[in-house]
């Protein structure tokens, strides 16, 4: 007794009553899930960072303009001898500025820079990372100032633990955001399919009078949630896939050029949001069904 | 051979009204019987009992032989097929012409199409409205929209036909005409149990009276009148 055809067009007609409510609904199911999609996105993103640097903690050592030559040779040597270190890379002052130009290409951060305003430093890979803050530490004194020669020490640590409180709060922030977008979704499909039942209660008095099995009653309402909660994912993954794409670049590369990380996996290429997508179709057509499913509970009593 | 039978059935509505107590009643196959009484007798209970709409407080209610009080919710459905029900109202779906509502039974419990072209046309003739299967409803006067309900009632032929004040919003001469349908359905076979207090017809009609008073028997009659 399977009738898709009576089930799609009864799903229909009701669309096309409730037009506003429908429209209203889909577009809450549609931002909803743009904002589930681009925070999970986000992330995961934040944490592939964090991992890769992670992977290739290093530490950046300025030296001050006015070092000697022996010191600066003295201090390289003393490096290499320690266990932790794995390699040595001196930059030099015009190195660090041909880096800087070639970051910053077609910038007009390059029109600002009179001179060479960059430090001389030593990039030191470390063959042990988590040993960082003990080796960090061997460039200051007893005071706590950095040690002669030396300007600034600074490492991935630092950027990591930021990294993780910012993945805790954004995530933190982005899980209350979406269980609110969520509740909004379920109360309006419900309110829609409420109208439906209501619109249709005639209709639905008739069928149970003459027999019609539970299921026949409820399949076209489940139909129109699901509808409803459908299409709201696919606008929600046309949003994500133009907008949030083109957000999670843009923040990428901020990222990527304040942390001078070298390369990062980059969004638009990865599975994940692949992933993303399939999980917010998934999720909008569960939030439709569920949502009708909680109204027929209701209202219908079979 | 039962086709209905009430074994000491009570109904106790939640808010305490006793709507009946313990009734004891057999109805045989191929029937005519009239449920009479007063508003607020039990007639209305009676019937949704048998449709189990409701559920009753106590006893036992039979269907051809079979305890419908334990039925699961998922064999409802199967139940009400085999029990087609006439009410005051009508209840016919506004937006759908009379052969939509006729064929609507069949839709309903998945009878194929051809079947449905087959046997909508039938009942309508049957009731004596064919020529009205492409109206809707506000189109109709109240003894034709009547005509249709007993129609969509009968088109699956069920064994049990129950009609709740089939004639209550009709002037008498038409309720005379719905009275002659409901005769040809019963003589087919049909059992049939409606619940009336239109006076007139009852003491025309000449068939099997039960009258119910706060909730009980308090008369069964072959071939009965009214009362007083």
């Amino acid at each position: 007794m399977v009738r898709p055809r009576y089930f799609f067009s009864e799903a229909f007609i009701s669309l096309r009553r409730n037009f506003f409510m429908g429209f209203t609904a889909i577009t809450t199911v549609a931002i909803t899930l743009f904002v589930v999609g681009f925070f999970t996105i986000i992330v995961y993103d934040i944490q592939g960072i964090i991992s890769s640097v992670e992977s290739e903690v290093e530490l950046a050592v300025y030296l001050e303009d006015e070092i000697s030559e022996e010191l600066k040779d003295y201090i390289e040597e003393e490096v290499l001898s320690w266990e932790e270190t794995d390699s040595v890379n001196y930059v030099s002052k015009d190195q660090a500025l041909e880096r800087f130009r070639k970051q910053n290409e077609g910038s007009d951060i390059l029109k600002e820079i009179e001179g060479n305003p960059l430090p001389a430093s030593f990039e030191i890979t470390l063959s042990s990372p988590e040993k960082i803050d003990q080796v960090a530490l061997r460039f200051y004194d007893k005071d706590g100032n950095f040690i002669e020669g030396v300007n600034d020490v600074i490492y991935g640590k630092n950027y990591v633990n930021k990294l993780f409180s910012i993945t805790a709060i954004v995530g933190t922030i982005a899980l209350l955001i979406i269980v609110v977008l969520i509740l909004a979704a379920i109360v309006l499909i419900f309110n829609t399919i409420r109208l439906s039942i209501y619109a249709r209660r005639k209709e639905i008095e008739v069928m149970k009078l003459v027999g019609a099995t539970n299921w026949f009653v409820r399949i076209p309402f489940l139909f129109e949630g699901f509808f409803e909660g459908f299409v709201g994912s696919i606008i929600s993954i046309i949003l994500l896939y133009f907008i949030g794409n083109f957000l999670l670049i843009r923040g990428e590369r901020v990222i990527v050029d304040t942390m001078r990380i070298k390369e990062l996996a980059i969004v638009g290429s990865s599975n994940i949001v692949l992933y993303v997508y399939i999980g917010v179709a998934v999720l909008g057509g569960l939030i439709g069904i569920l949502s009708s499913a909680i109204a027929l509970r209701r209202y219908v009593k079979i | 051979m039962n086709m209905i039978e009430f074994k000491q059935v009570s109904k106790i509505y939640e808010d305490k009204t006793v709507a009946l107590k313990n009734i004891n009643l057999v109805i045989k196959k191929g029937e005519f019987l009239f449920l009479v009484g007063p508003s607020g007798s039990g007639k209305s209970t009676f019937i949704k009992l048998l449709i189990k709409e409701i559920e009753e407080t106590e006893g036992s209610i039979f269907i051809a032989g079979r305890n419908i009080c334990n039925l699961k919710s998922n064999r409802i459905p199967q139940l009400r097929r085999n029990i087609g029900c006439v009410f005051q109202d009508f209840k016919l779906l506004p937006n759908k012409t009379i052969f939509e509502n006729v064929a609507f039974t069949l839709e309903v419990i998945g009878k194929p199409v051809y079947e449905i072209k087959i046997q909508v046309p039938q009942v309508l003739k049957l009731v004596g409205i064919f020529s009205k299967i492409n109206s809707y409803p506000h189109q109709l006067s109240g003894g034709e929209q009547q005509r249709v309900s007993i129609a969509r009632a009968f088109v699956n032929r069920p064994p049990i036909l129950l009609a709740d004040e089939p004639t209550g919003n009709l002037d008498p001469g038409t309720s005379e005409g719905i009275m002659k349908i409901l005769s040809r359905i019963n003589l087919i076979g049909t059992t049939v149990l409606m619940a009336t207090h239109d006076r007139n017809i009852v003491n025309s009609m000449r068939r099997r009276v039960v009258e119910l008073e706060e909730g009980e028997i308090i008369r069964d009659q072959k071939r009965g009148v009214y009362g007083d």
